[in-house]
């Protein structure tokens, strides 16, 4: 048994580490080829686009639970989008704070007799608000369902537009957010859904609802978040996106298709990853529809829509959100386990799914049990410690390098302009990042994987906001 | 003689020397190709840079000829373009010649002529058989829209090709182009942007209508005799935003026709008559409300909207209890919209229908009508 776990462990952990840098690589590869062919193009067509009018209309679901602090500014700047037909639905989800209350105030909501599609079961909807003053809003209260999916599922019962947008309640959206993704729409009829990027909001400064200053964060926590924001958004899923393999749009900015969101069955829930879920589904409703010879598909990914949210800037709130993810991603996993290897989608089957369950749902085991097996090896001597060094520069060097490629790969995207002090200081904490960062994550979500295990049930996340960067502050 | 290694112990130093050895090359790889990404974005950082200051510097030479030629004064003749400066001159005039319209328009695009800029759009769209290099995206796009502006009928095969097989959205503005030069005879070379634009065939309508189809409006409605029936959603949405009753023969016609089967085509001209005219057409409107798909029943719904009178009553009150949301919608605010039956009736529907759907439906739109804002 010795002699065998000596023999292999390090090929294992090596060709471990080939894989993952190696897909790693070739997507920022892939998103390098995309945003150096096309972010002039898209910039270009951006400036051409004029609105008429008749552009398609998009309904953006804001699901909101006790967000009456900032529901408020949140709905004007949401209002300000620059689109033609939208219209924003609320839903106020059995919050026990002013939500209801500040929205009502605000903008002179009265009862509308709304005749909605049963689409979905819900928790039961006490009634449907309509704006005397701002057209566009609609407001559903309903009793709380115990998952922002049953919220968002009360919103896609409402929605009669062709597009759906789903969002949280506490995000800060790009003015032009609407119309730079539905040109992708626009452009190609084959896409179905599409995703933006989302940026740490923490450090920015919001005045109304409106991005006055964006900038990186002072806390620390949150800008290792930035790095890993980047090179989740920006590498990975305009990567995947080349490789028509996109398995997760962000809960947080995502539009999709109203009329193939409810094909889909819209939010599940029961599962914790609703969102990655739902784009599992559509690519079996699709994935169905193609081996018809009823045409192909795309769920694209837009680099330079931008969606500010805040992330965590303490470890108990940071330790409960990447838990949950953790829980989200390995429940997806297995209930959509037939994708793996499926023919009918091969980049989702044979690429996207095994790499997701090798690297981003397994890795924190991988880690923690190589600790045990070269402490062990180390401490038996049947480990050179040079060996043991190289493989760790070499882990070192690449995940330095591959975070670095992702900032450059920032300051490609449209509209991206990062100062040269935040850039270094970006470069420091890429230094920092697998020293502190990546072991704290890594922990986190061995816990997320253990709570899957144990079982759990979804429910609204806490997050507690600092909202620092509210109100020019 | 040193003794040799068995094989058994052989294997695992070999291994060992494997990992030892691919763990060298696999970093030097990787670092490798990882530099040379970073190379490559620094490259194309300093390439927007350069080519920044290039487009300030010949703004600051060609964007007063351009605002010259706009309001009419003399500017003399212009200067040459340097052959490495033909494109940023290209994306100058094109941008300004974006926001202008009328008699300053015209001067621009006479200009653009002198200055040989249809030339430069020509060799981007048919380049000689030495071509040197596939140009870009943007490279095609400003030439697509400078042949729209200038009026390139040398191009009008390469624009057929982009319109044909052609990435999206450079399709788009290949259609845009070909109507701009001549709209009668585009009709049917725009026909497979339409239909590859599908469900979102709006946006491309709403282009076309800006470079003047509305005035070949009858060529296009004669294409409807002979299109299939995949064709007509985009080319029927067209019609209608002409929004010409000298369409609507046609139209008719097409919608009673046999070979007419496919429900997005019958919806699509149901929908094209009540938006142009639906007057007269009620009895043909009306055979289409028992129709499977939810779609054509809805666009019939509409059109009875239009052109239904009392008789209509039952009919659209059965259409008021379909299973589909937007048949009940549609239906209601068809009731509303026929004067003689109009808001009381539909309350009175409210009141006496014991289905809840019907019900609930008409309160909604009752409410609509009420809060204008809301309509």
């Amino acid at each position: 048994m010795n002699e065998i776990l000596a023999q292999n462990a390090m090929p294992f952990f090596f060709f471990y580490m080939v894989y993952v840098f190696g897909v790693y690589t070739l997507l920022n590869l892939l998103a390098l080829f995309w945003l150096r062919r096309n972010s002039e193009l898209r910039e270009y067509l951006l400036r051409e686009t004029r609105l008429t009018g008749r552009e398609p209309g998009v309904a953006l679901i804001v699901p909101a639970y006790n967000e009456g602090a900032g529901i408020v500014s949140s709905v004007r700047s949401l209002l300000q989008q620059e689109y033609g037909d939208f219209e924003i639905i609320v839903i106020n989800d059995g919050s026990s704070d002013e939500t209801l209350s500040s929205l009502i105030a605000e903008f002179d909501l009265y009862r509308f007799p709304q005749a909605y599609c049963q689409r979905f079961a819900t928790a039961p909807i006490r009634g449907v608000y309509r704006s005397r003053n701002e057209h566009r809003l609609r407001v559903v209260d309903k009793e709380n369902g115990g998952s922002k999916a049953d919220a968002a599922n009360a919103g896609l019962n409402i929605a009669m537009r062709p597009l759906v947008c789903f969002m949280d309640a506490d995000e800060v959206l790009d003015r032009q957010a609407l119309l730079r993704t539905v040109q992708y729409f626009l452009d190609d009829k084959l896409v179905i859904a599409c995703g933006g990027v989302l940026r740490p909001l923490n450090g920015c400064q919001v005045d109304e609802g409106n991005l006055i200053r964006d900038a990186i964060p002072h806390n620390p926590l949150a800008l290792f978040q930035t790095i890993e924001y980047m090179r989740s958004f920006l590498a990975g899923r305009i990567g995947w996106g080349q490789l028509d393999a996109v398995l997760i749009i962000s809960g947080g900015y995502g539009i999709f298709r109203t009329d193939l969101a409810v094909a889909a069955g819209g939010f599940d829930k029961n599962f914790l990853g609703e969102d990655m879920d739902l784009v599992l589904r559509l690519h079996k409703v699709m994935g169905k529809q193609k081996s018809a010879h009823r045409g192909a598909y795309k769920i694209a990914f837009v680099p330079e829509t931008t969606c500010w949210t805040e992330v965590p800037e303490t470890l108990s709130v940071f330790k409960n959100q990447r838990a949950r993810w953790q829980r989200g991603l390995m429940e997806c996993l297995w209930a959509h386990r037939r994708f793996f290897f499926s023919l009918r989608t091969p980049a989702i089957g044979w690429i996207a799914m095994p790499f997701f369950l090798v690297v981003e749902a397994l890795s924190p085991i991988v880690e923690l049990v190589g600790l045990f097996i070269i402490g062990y090896l180390l401490a038996t001597g049947q480990l050179e410690p040079m060996a043991l060094l190289m493989l760790g520069a070499f882990a070192l060097a690449m995940s330095m390098m591959l975070s670095t490629t992702s900032l450059m790969l920032n300051s490609l995207t449209p509209g991206n302009v990062v100062e040269a002090r935040e850039t270094a200081i970006l470069l420091g904490i890429i230094i920092l990042e697998p020293f502190i960062y990546h072991p704290l994550h890594t922990y986190y979500r061995l816990i997320g994987i253990l709570q899957w295990v144990r079982g759990s049930h979804p429910s609204w996340g806490t997050m507690t906001r600092s909202g620092r960067w509210q109100n020019g502050q | 003689m040193p003794a040799l290694p068995s094989v058994s112990d052989a294997l695992p130093q070999a291994g060992a020397l494997l990992v030892n050895q691919g763990m060298v090359w696999a970093t030097l790889f990787f670092l490798g190709v990882t530099a040379w990404m970073i190379g490559v974005v620094v490259f194309v950082k300093w390439q927007q840079q350069h080519s920044f200051i290039r487009d300030q510097k010949l703004i600051a030479t060609w964007e007063g000829l351009f605002f010259a030629a706009i309001t009419g004064d003399d500017m003399g003749s212009p200067p040459a373009i340097n052959r490495v400066d033909r494109r940023h001159v290209l994306k100058i005039w094109c941008h300004i010649a974006d926001d202008v319209a009328g008699d300053g328009l015209d001067r621009l695009t006479d200009l653009g002529r002198r200055i040989g800029l249809d030339r430069v759009a020509l060799a981007i769209l048919k380049p000689g058989r030495l071509r040197l290099a596939t140009p870009s995206p943007v490279e095609v796009l400003l030439a697509l829209r400078a042949a729209e502006r200038l009026r390139i009928g040398a191009v009008w095969e390469p624009l057929k090709k982009v319109v044909r097989v052609g990435p999206a959205p450079l399709d788009r503005f290949a259609a845009r182009a070909l109507v701009a030069i001549d709209a009668p005879a585009a009709a049917p070379a725009i026909l497979p942007a339409l239909i590859r634009q599908g469900r979102w065939a709006a946006h491309l309508v709403e282009d076309l209508m800006e470079v003047g189809i509305a005035s070949a409006v009858e060529d296009y409605a004669a294409l409807l005799n002979d299109v299939n029936d995949d064709a007509i959603p985009g080319l029927a949405l067209l019609l209608a935003r002409c929004d010409n009753p000298i369409v609507l023969p046609a139209v008719r016609r097409r919608l009673a026709a046999e070979q007419t089967r496919d429900p997005d085509a019958l919806a699509a001209l149901l929908n094209t008559l009540s938006l142009v005219g639906a007057q007269g057409e009620r009895k043909l409107v009306s055979s289409f409300t028992g129709h499977e798909q939810w779609f054509v029943r809805m666009r019939a719904a509409q059109a009875i909207g239009q052109c239904g009178d009392q008789r209509d009553a039952a009919s659209l009150e059965s259409l008021l209890s379909d299973p589909n949301w937007y048949v009940r919608y549609h239906a209601a605010r068809a009731v509303l919209a026929i004067t003689e039956l109009g808001g009381s009736y539909l309350r009175a529907i409210a009141e006496r229908t014991e289905d809840r759907f019907a019900h609930d439906m008409a309160l909604h739109v009752l409410a609509e009508a009420e809060a204008p804002a809301l309509r």
